[in-house]
């Protein structure tokens, strides 16, 4: 967000085919969740899907959301914001799946 | 939760009509695009968000 060091260089523009690939990737994965969605698995495939949602917000934050040509804090930041969004699911979920 | 992601979605295409006409008006250019850069993000975070709630919401008890 450093409008100065943002401004310096004229940068290039970058080539599409990138998010196009991600595009299809994550319609193929969206297309597997839904598939796998009616197979019989039991409890596995609620661990399935969010397994493949899972994969789907990390192609969307490293590809469409530029962590992959981000600078080192703003890695940092997204990780700091990703592992804290896991924390709190995670207590969340401890409580209502342990509940009687 | 659905109507918080509405909200969420209906700001996200506001601010992207907003972005969209802005562009058309040729407000952007290499050196100044940080608004854009802002809309994708947010845009982005919405979209994570529904990659989260469709497992939860529609795809449990189909099998």
């Amino acid at each position: 967000m450093n409008a100065r060091r943002d401004a310096a260089p004229a940068p290039q523009a970058p080539p599409a085919w990138p998010y196009w690939l991600t595009y299809l990737v994550l319609l193929v994965l969206q297309g597997l969740s839904l598939a796998s969605a009616f197979l019989p698995l039991g409890p596995f495939n609620l661990a399935i899907n969010l397994g493949i949602a899972a994969v789907m917000a990390l192609l969307v934050l490293v590809v469409l959301m530029h962590l992959n040509h981000a600078r080192a804090v703003t890695r940092l930041a997204a990780a700091a914001g990703f592992a804290f969004l896991g924390l709190m699911l995670w207590l969340m979920l401890a409580d209502y799946l342990t509940r009687p | 939760m659905t109507a918080v992601h509405a909200v969420h979605l209906g700001v996200a295409c506001a601010v992207a009509t907003a972005t969209t006409v802005m562009a058309a008006r040729g407000r952007f250019s290499a050196a100044y695009h940080t608004p854009l850069e802002v809309t994708g993000l947010y845009w982005h975070f919405v979209d994570i968000v529904w990659i989260c709630l469709y497992p939860l919401l529609y795809l449990g008890g189909r099998s």
